[in-house]
């Protein structure tokens, strides 16, 4: 079955006096589909939104819902629903009335709007919460109130624009999950925008990275995160260690690049050739530190700088002197059973095996820059 | 700096309840906890911006309960960011030397050393709206710790930052903190970023200090309950008790029987247990299998560096597991049935909270 796009932008620009926030941007979203939109701060994902929710119409090329063009079309009269950023909760109308008013606008009767706003409040979590005042709720209660007064007025299309912003990291965490699964229960098409990449790999179907305007990849996160198309993707998708380099040898397959005087790293491919400027890049958890040099391939050396908890990891920083610092993510049972947080100062060896190891053409601006690295 | 018995309330609030806390010389302290806990409070009152209702705070050895903020000799940086529009980069990182009587040159000197200690490269005509968000952080950080403080004050200083751009900085200022041996107390409602540079955590709860310890203690070995919930995942399941050695414990988790390490408990108490996500172990399991401890992947997700499953129990539990993300090659995929173990002594057991489960847990 070809999946019903419900959502598409055909070569869609937006230009703000000279300013283009957004830039030639083509993407189609499925019904049912949940996609985050990804993109630092300035990167244009709000206006790429608003132009979705018709709060704003684009420069260039047009918008379409199920197959029609609402290019047009004013935002009541489209099918969709928005939840900003700043979302304006009535100061004097309860939680419950404030749910109501989603399905009310949308033309439900007072009866219908007041039952699926109850439905809606119990989903989120805020059933006891109804007759309370929006001032009486923490940020985080009154964001739930604002997507539930979104979700209730069952309308097909769901524009989020950082819709767990307010709320502290843990619940955070935890309410992203809920998210995915309150969408999916209800069967609606979702586009949410975050600038928060762990976010988005956790609740998204696919993600669109955008960056300047432009999207750099649309894909499902799997497909982001092991075959990024570019070292900027690879940093702000999972972040990564990035060693500039050359091609010293190639075979079928398999390719060997000096990283450092004497050391070099094995990679899987055979997509440059010999002499080629490139740049090798592991992840930071198919990074490990060894304490003595006993694997033959891909080791550098290095000192160990500090060791940082992370939770599920203890993030080690590794000094490799004139190349780069090297950043592992080693689970943290095994760094406690090595002992790294008591070699702090030490030589170390990092390892990154052949199959994680990616390679990408030297970009023409400094690394730094192309990175976005502050 | 040490705070002995700071009570604060506000109208019907009781803000601060009785806080106590002491911190080393050039010891970097993170207060956590979820909104309204206090944190913020007590950062304002150890500042002087708050006045509180009783207690008493003392710095290095001198008393400054009642003293101005401004004579308490502190570095303060905020979530908003506070450099001086009108003035360029430099004069507002130099503001601080001035003010204090340093002369021209010496203090042009000072600010050099203090730029390219934070590794902030600007020019002498660069003002604060051509910076980037880091950037005008990491000017606003360089200002605060030019005024050579006794003690630096951080409220969410990078909490109006992009997420990896905030992940990024937050090494830079502990190594910052640490290269000019201040002392820092940083607030936020970021667990990670707290486990990840501080050397002991503060973690509060309702104007409450709840728990206190190293990251690692913290993580690994939570006293309380809330700190188990609060710092990083967990599951959590009720349990009774059956049968407590000098070591071991049996108890049985809705109907299944569950052995830890652990001593203390009477047979028949309700606890409750603790395990984090990576602790969950899993196996392929027979379909017709009948044992305990069987379930199906509901979901299975790459977040990156992990893989997240959630496990639905025969028994009618949800279980999340996470394991480092070594590739998805292998590893058990939706639907399929799966036998879960707990790595050894990763399971935490709490007598039942007085106050009820979902109370101690609560976030808000």
């Amino acid at each position: 079955m070809t999946p019903m796009p419900a959502v598409r932008l055909a070569d869609v620009s937006k230009s703000f006096a000279r300013v283009k926030a957004v830039d030639h941007v083509s993407l189609q979203i499925n019904n049912g589909e949940y996609v985050c939109i990804l993109g630092p701060t300035g990167s244009g994902k709000t206006t790429l939104l608003r132009l979705i929710a018709g709060l704003t119409s684009p420069t260039d090329g047009n918008v379409e819902f199920d197959n029609r063009v609402v290019t047009g079309i004013r935002a009541e009269d489209r099918n969709a629903v928005y939840v900003p950023q700043q979302y304006a909760l009535f100061p004097h109308m309860t939680v419950r009335e404030n749910v109501a008013f989603g399905p009310l606008a949308r033309g439900f009767s007072r009866e219908e709007s007041l039952r699926l706003a109850d439905e809606m409040l119990s989903l989120v979590r805020l059933a006891h919460r109804a007759g309370s005042l929006p001032h009486e709720l923490s940020g985080g209660m009154q964001q739930r109130v604002a997507l539930a007064r979104g979700l209730a007025g069952r309308s097909p299309l769901l524009l989020l624009d950082e819709p767990l912003g307010a709320l502290d990291a843990r619940l955070r965490v935890m309410l992203r999950y809920e998210l995915r699964k309150l969408a999916k229960e209800l069967a609606v098409t979702v586009v949410h925008v975050t600038h928060d990449q762990q976010e988005a790999m956790s609740i998204a179907d696919r993600i669109a990275v955008l960056r300047d305007g432009r999207i750099e990849q649309f894909g499902r996160s799997s497909e982001i995160y092991t075959a990024p198309d570019s070292p900027f993707l690879a940093n702000f998708v999972g972040g990564a260690n990035f060693l500039e380099g050359t091609v010293v040898q190639k075979g079928p397959e398999r390719m060997l690049v000096e990283v450092a005087e004497g050391f070099s790293l094995a990679a899987r491919t055979s997509d440059y050739q010999v002499g080629e400027a490139v740049v090798a890049s592991f992840r930071q958890e198919r990074t490990s530190v060894l304490t003595s040099a006993n694997l033959e391939e891909n080791v550098v050396p290095g000192r160990l700088v500090s060791t940082s908890l992370l939770g599920v990891f203890l993030r080690c920083s590794i000094d490799l002197g004139r190349p780069a610092t090297v950043v592992a993510k080693v689970p943290l049972r095994e760094a406690l059973d090595q002992r790294l947080p008591d070699l702090i100062g030490e030589l170390v060896y990092v390892h990154a095996g052949p199959d994680s190891v990616c390679v990408f053409k030297r970009p023409r601006r400094a690394l730094a820059v192309e990175l976005e690295a502050i | 700096m040490r705070v002995i018995g700071l009570s604060k309330g506000f109208r019907d609030v009781l803000a601060l309840q009785d806080v106590s806390l002491d911190m080393n010389d050039g010891e970097y302290v993170s207060i956590i906890g979820p909104s309204g806990c206090g944190k913020s409070t007590l950062l304002k009152c150890i500042a002087g911006i708050i006045k509180q209702d009783s207690g008493e705070i003392f710095i290095g050895d001198r008393e400054v309960t009642s003293l101005p903020p401004e004579d308490r000799q502190l570095g303060y940086m905020f979530q908003e960011i506070a450099l001086f529009p009108h003035m360029s980069v430099l004069q507002n990182v130099g503001y601080g030397p001035r003010v204090r009587g340093k002369d021209r040159r010496s203090s042009r000197e000072f600010v050099g050393q203090i730029m390219e200690m934070a590794r902030l490269a600007v020019g002498s005509e660069t003002y604060p709206d051509e910076l980037s968000g880091g950037a005008s952080q990491k000017a606003a950080l360089a200002r605060a710790i030019a005024a050579e403080p006794e003690l630096m004050l951080l409220d969410e200083p990078l909490g109006a930052l992009d997420a990896h751009v905030r992940a990024a900085l937050r090494y830079e200022l502990r190594r910052l903190v640490k290269e000019l041996q201040l002392t820092a107390i940083h607030v936020t409602h970021d667990q990670e970023e707290a486990m990840s540079i501080s050397d002991r955590l503060v973690i509060m709860k309702a104007g409450r200090i709840v728990e206190v310890g190293t990251p690692l203690e913290l993580y690994l070995t939570p006293k309380r309950l809330f700190t188990a919930n609060f710092l990083g995942e967990a599951n959590f399941f009720q349990a009774t008790v059956k049968d407590c050695t000098a070591y071991q414990v049996t108890a049985s988790v809705n109907g299944w029987t569950l052995n830890f390490a652990g001593s203390g408990y009477a047979s028949g108490e309700r606890v409750v247990l603790a395990a984090r996500p990576e602790s969950v172990i899993l196996t392929p399991a027979d379909r017709q299998a009948s044992q305990e401890w069987i379930g199906t992947v509901r979901d299975r997700m790459l977040l990156g560096d992990c893989i997240r499953m959630e496990i639905g129990m025969n028994n009618n539990l949800t279980v999340i597991a996470q394991t480092p993300n070594r590739g998805l090659l292998g590893m058990v995929d939706r639907g399929e049935t799966v036998r879960i173990d707990f790595s050894v002594g990763s399971i935490l057991s709490y007598r039942w909270p007085a106050e009820g489960l979902d109370a101690e847990l609560a976030l808000e």
